[in-house]
């Protein structure tokens, strides 16, 4: 009996594993098939082809002369055709210009498996992909690394940025290039939830069927989102004036214990408090507002997907906001008012002064990252030299003061990164790169002697989590607060039809030993969230644990 | 009309090397044959097979000492390389076709410097060539794709051509003899400079036998 019982919780705990497991679309020969298939054809061509006749502009074309032919295609036969016709206008394979034309069998590669299937291409049209992909020798011309950070650049693309509604061949050239972009230069492509072959054929069908600037707009923003990375945010004057809308609100929220809270004031308002939980927006509730706005929002993790919900969900196209307040458990009704981007901007950059550094009490230092320049690291070290314990508030970002820092903290050069390049000779392949140190070469400096404490939470990305881990080789550190944005990484941006450009994180970072930072973030050895209670207190509890933590010590 | 002006000259030309024969005292001749072509391209990985291919021209021999005679020469000569294989389950070939006109000026030695009968020849000198049409065809399962690749390769070309031959008389005391040569045509120039894939510097040499017959 209890060995029955024990066989069926397996199977069942391996058939709730097996659901959990992302599926991989199976790609149909219908007119969404074929499409996907052109997609992932041209973008091969477009970094594996040398293009001798060329140009960037000139293989858009290539593309918009393709879609409807691969639309009508009926059969494998004249699919290919439409396959080898972009290759000839790429330039045409001959023994003048490739040096291995016998190749035997099509690449093993699980990363060109595609060009081998043969419900979409013929023989002849694997067998010019393979002697293409075989000859490769660094013929990619179209993406040039940024001087000395390792990422890609994609500024040679043509922008078609005067039309913000393009016809239905360059929306599909839009959706096309950023998902090439990505599926050959996206460090992270491997942590994405969905397999990123299911965004092509999800979203083929979207951008056909967008019926103005404003849908169209939306599709560009869910394809970027579904990278699930919070570098991936994109620049759009639709967006923001048609769905967004260009009012603020006149105050900022955090969602803690899983409400809408506000938690700064920008301005004074009799009708608002601090600490009051938003129940709805212009009488949507939120969980509507959150339905309907998650899949536009760029995210490496749910915290981050909260953190750009609050964001954007009081903006509004209309200046006047009515919200239902829980306060203190009675719901409450406010009429205020909107205010636009300029004077939230002005009220936020007030909002986020204070002291660079300070000595608490009981002699514990407190450095805020956000302000402190490299200017200043040395006089701020020597202020805090004889303090037990400094606090560093990473809960914002940095502005590149790590190394100097480090050299304060550290009696060594310690190693505390390693990266991965695309490789831009080698498109979907990536280069590791030796670790980065951060401390003194010559260890002549007098290193600070007491507890290092790094504050982070949900504000913390990119170099900001770049930031943490160079400063986690403190020789007595510890970090408190809560998961970061997990995006860490220099960003690439590329163009996109219609007036947007995308971002996305462009080179992987992982700590020494090979653990990742890429949505999970920097990970805390003593997790402190803030709580409504703390917020309608005025009480900072992740600075306050850290200071008990050092009082305990 | 153009047409008809261009021919008119060639046959003037001809006219003129006939009638001048006499006076000068030189020997005209026409030959052809065929070639097997060695095409070599320093970076290749793929293993190119030479074709025999055909090749024909005309001649002239002015002597210049009893020894010695200038052979200025006109070809037009193809050459013709193949590469074959399989992919997956089918067989595919390219073959490569280019026609040259080549014009090689000869030092011809006759070492016997016979009045009469057979004698051997050694012959060695430049030659400058000019290609004029360069054709890839493609066959894969059974489907062919002709196409011109002639803007790929450079306009000309210049080398060096050694052979021995044989020139035997028609009849006793005949000015008139029959020739057979066997030549190497060594090349200098890569023909492709620039290539997509670094095939390395393309050179097509070739190795040509070829029937004559000469005559005052």
């Amino acid at each position: 009996m209890r060995k029955r019982v024990f066989i069926a919780l397996f199977s069942t705990f391996f058939f709730l594993l097996f659901l959990s497991i992302p599926a991989q679309t199976v790609i149909e020969f219908n007119e969404t098939g074929r499409l996907a298939m052109l997609a992932r054809a041209w973008g091969f061509l477009k970094y594996y082809h040398p293009h001798p006749q060329q140009t960037l502009a000139s293989w858009d074309d290539t593309l918009i002369q393709a879609i409807p032919k691969s639309k009508l295609a009926q059969n494998p036969e004249e699919f290919s055709e439409v396959v080898v016709e972009m290759i000839n206008d790429a330039g045409p394979i001959n023994p003048v210009d490739f040096s291995k034309l016998t190749p035997g069998e099509a690449s093993k590669e699980v990363f060109f498996q595609w060009m081998t299937d043969p419900r979409f291409f013929t023989p002849k049209a694997r067998y010019l992909m393979t002697v293409i992909l075989n000859n490769f020798n660094n013929a990619n011309s179209w993406t040039t690394y940024q001087g000395g950070t390792g990422i890609i650049t994609c500024d040679q693309e043509v922008t078609y940025d005067t039309n913000l509604y393009p016809d239905e061949a360059l929306r599909l050239l839009s959706l096309f290039r950023f998902w090439n972009v990505i599926h050959y230069f996206y460090p992270y492509k491997y942590l994405m939830d969905q397999p990123w072959d299911n965004a092509l054929t999800g979203m083929i069908p979207k951008f056909i069927n967008a019926g103005n600037d404003l849908e169209y707009a939306l599709s560009v923003r869910e394809l970027t989102a579904s990278i699930d990375d919070s570098h991936a945010f994109l620049r759009s004057s639709v967006l923001g004036q048609q769905y967004w809308g260009m009012y603020f609100p006149p105050f900022l929220t955090e969602t803690i214990e899983n409400k809408i809270v506000i938690t700064v004031l920008l301005k004074s308002i009799d009708t608002l408090q601090v600490g009051d939980v938003i129940l709805n927006i212009d009488g949507t509730e939120i969980k509507a507002l959150r339905n309907k706005h998650y899949k536009y929002l760029a995210a490496s993790n749910s915290v981050i997907k909260e953190r750009e919900l609050n964001a954007v969900l009081f903006r509004s196209k209309e200046s006047q906001m009515q919200l239902g307040i829980d306060r203190l458990g009675s719901y409450v009704s406010v009429q205020t008012q909107r205010i636009d981007y300029d004077h939230f901007y002005d009220l936020y950059l007030k909002s986020e002064l204070g002291p660079v550094s300070e000595i608490l009490d009981n002699n514990i230092g407190y450095i805020h990252m956000g302000r402190l320049t490299i200017e200043m690291v040395d006089s701020t070290m020597r202020e805090l030299m004889s303090t037990r314990a400094i606090i560093f508030d990473i809960r914002n970002y940095p502005k590149g003061t790590l190394y100097n820092i480090a050299y304060w903290l550290n009696t060594e050069s310690i190693p505390f990164v390693k990266c991965t390049c695309p490789n831009s000779s080698r498109p979907g392949f990536f280069i590791e790169t030796d670790t980065l140190s951060c401390g003194p070469y010559d260890g002549t400096k007098n290193t600070y002697q007491g507890k290092v404490i790094l504050l982070f939470n949900e504000k913390t990305q990119s170099h900001a989590e770049f930031t943490c881990m160079a400063l986690q080789t403190a020789p007595d550190v510890t970090s408190i607060g809560s998961q970061t944005a997990g995006a860490d990484g220099n960003v690439t941006s590329i163009s996109l039809p219609g007036g947007f450009v995308a971002y996305f994180t462009g080179l992987g970072i992982y700590y020494p030993d090979g653990r990742e930072t890429q949505r999970i973030g920097i990970v805390p050895d003593i997790v402190v969230r803030p709580t409504i209670q703390g917020i309608r207190h005025g009480v900072d509890e992740v600075l306050q644990r850290a200071i008990d933590y050092i009082e305990e010590e | 009309m153009l047409k008809t002006t261009a021919m008119k000259n060639r046959y003037i030309i001809i006219f003129l090397l006939v009638t001048m024969t006499p006076v000068w005292g030189f020997q005209f001749g026409v030959k052809a044959g065929g070639n097997l072509s060695f095409l070599t391209m320093s970076k290749s990985q793929d293993n190119w097979k030479n074709d025999l291919s055909w090749q024909f021209g005309l001649s002239s021999s002015f002597p210049i000492s009893r020894f010695w005679h200038l052979t200025p020469q006109i070809h037009l000569s193809n050459f013709r390389s193949q590469l074959a294989g399989r992919f997956e389950d089918n067989s595919l070939s390219w073959n490569l076709s280019r026609t040259q006109i080549q014009l090689p000026l000869l030092f011809k030695w006759q070492p016997l410097a016979r009045k009469e009968g057979w004698q051997p020849v050694l012959m060695l000198g430049p030659q400058y060539i000019l290609n004029i049409a360069s054709k890839c065809t493609f066959s894969f399962g059974g489907d062919k794709e002709e196409s011109d690749v002639a803007e790929k390769f450079e306009s000309n070309n210049f080398g060096f051509v050694w052979g021995i031959g044989l020139e035997i008389p028609i009849s006793k005391g005949s000015q008139t003899c029959l020739s057979l040569e066997l030549c190497y045509n060594h090349n200098f120039k890569n023909q492709i400079p620039i290539n997509v894939y670094e095939i390395g510097e393309f050179k097509q040499n070739a190795l040509s036998l070829m029937a004559g017959f000469s005559f005052l």
